[in-house]
């Protein structure tokens, strides 16, 4: 409370006033409260102080780290030519890995394709055999089926003067179902 | 001078080397292993006997032979003639539960005067032990047996290699 008898102002009330963002009749009656108020004219000629001094000072510009003086052309060093900090345990884990690597894909590549057989035994007692062939792609799994050699092979001549010829579709049949057809 | 690599280069080859001989002894064992024997009593005979059958019920000529192989593993027939060229592969395979099923499949090339014609087939059929199944890869005629039509006739028996084993040991020991 001042001793003008009124209520003072608040400081963003105030702070406006300074700015002169108060309006008529507000100004005015502000403008008599600072009269008779010491306090208030104390804090209105401080914002008045403040203010001139913003005013007077531009803001400041962003520091940045000043640029590396370079001539001509800039040109990108290559990543092979880079230069890579790395700690003694790691780059030694990283040659490790590296030749490690290399070692097992040499002995994939020194193996010798054989057929691959595998036995399991079931539960039940049965015995499940699975012999294959490598393959690395499709056409070469058609040739693999398809090699006679894979398959065991009978020749049998058939008579010189047989007189064959197709006669229908081939029919695979059971023989009990081919006389049965027969008696009909 | 030696480049660093070189004895790198040596270790690689070195450990390709091993692997290989690891991988042949590997193979060793299993052959010789005694659990192979469970692939006798999976083995099957197969009893084929091709025949032409004339006009009339006796053949006039049959060729038979017999092969082991396994459930899955093929057999296959070559027939060959003057004018006529048969590829026949029969392929037995076994169920959980024992049950048979052939598999045939044919490949005929027939030289004709103008031309060579080519017919391809496949056929399944499901089948017991010892029975015969007749594989007609030329084709079936109506008229078999009647008129003077030839037929050719690829009959084929599965037998359980064990059984036949067993057999053989019973009639050796008799």
């Amino acid at each position: 409370m001042s001793r003008a008898g009124a209520k003072c102002p608040t400081g963003d009330t105030l702070s406006a006033f300074v700015d002169g963002e108060v309006r008529a009749p507000w100004d005015q009656a502000i403008a008599r409260h600072v009269e008779a108020c010491p306090g208030c004219r104390e804090a209105v000629a401080c914002l008045g102080r403040l203010r001139e001094r913003l005013a007077r000072d531009p803001a400041p510009e962003p520091r940045l780290p000043p640029l590396p003086p370079h001539s001509g052309r800039v040109r990108p060093v290559p990543v092979w030519r880079r230069r890579i900090a790395l700690p003694l345990p790691a780059a030694a884990a990283a040659a490790l890995a590296i030749l490690g690597l290399g070692v097992a894909l040499a002995a994939v590549a020194g193996r010798p394709k054989l057929p691959w057989m595998s036995i399991r035994h079931g539960p039940a007692g049965t015995t499940e055999v699975i012999v294959a062939a490598p393959v690395e792609d499709l056409e070469q799994l058609l040739r693999t089926l398809d090699q006679p050699s894979r398959a065991s092979q009978l020749v049998i001549h058939l008579p010189a003067d047989s007189q064959l010829i197709m006669v229908g579709e081939p029919q695979l049949v059971r023989e009990a179902d081919y006389s049965r057809g027969r008696r009909w | 001078m030696v480049k660093p690599r070189l004895p790198l280069v040596f270790l690689i080859l070195a450990f390709a080397g091993l692997q290989a001989r690891a991988q042949d002894s590997e193979l060793d064992r299993i052959f010789q292993d005694q659990d192979l024997q469970s692939l006798i009593d999976r083995a099957l005979q197969l009893n084929i006997t091709a025949k032409v059958l004339p006009p009339g019920e006796a053949p006039a000529w049959n060729s038979a032979s017999s092969q082991v192989t396994l459930p899955g593993r093929s057999v296959a027939v070559r027939l060959v003639g003057d004018n006529l060229h048969i590829d026949v592969v029969f392929t037995p395979y076994q169920g959980e539960g024992g049950d048979l099923v052939l598999v045939a499949q044919g490949q005929v090339w027939m030289a004709g005067a103008q031309e060579t014609r080519y017919f391809t087939t496949f056929k399944s059929v499901p089948v017991d032990a010892g029975e015969k199944v007749l594989f007609f890869p030329l084709g079936l005629s109506p008229n078999v047996g009647r008129g003077d039509t030839f037929t050719l006739q690829i009959e084929v028996e599965i037998f359980p290699y064990r059984e036949l084993l067993e057999k053989q040991k019973a009639s050796a020991g008799e």
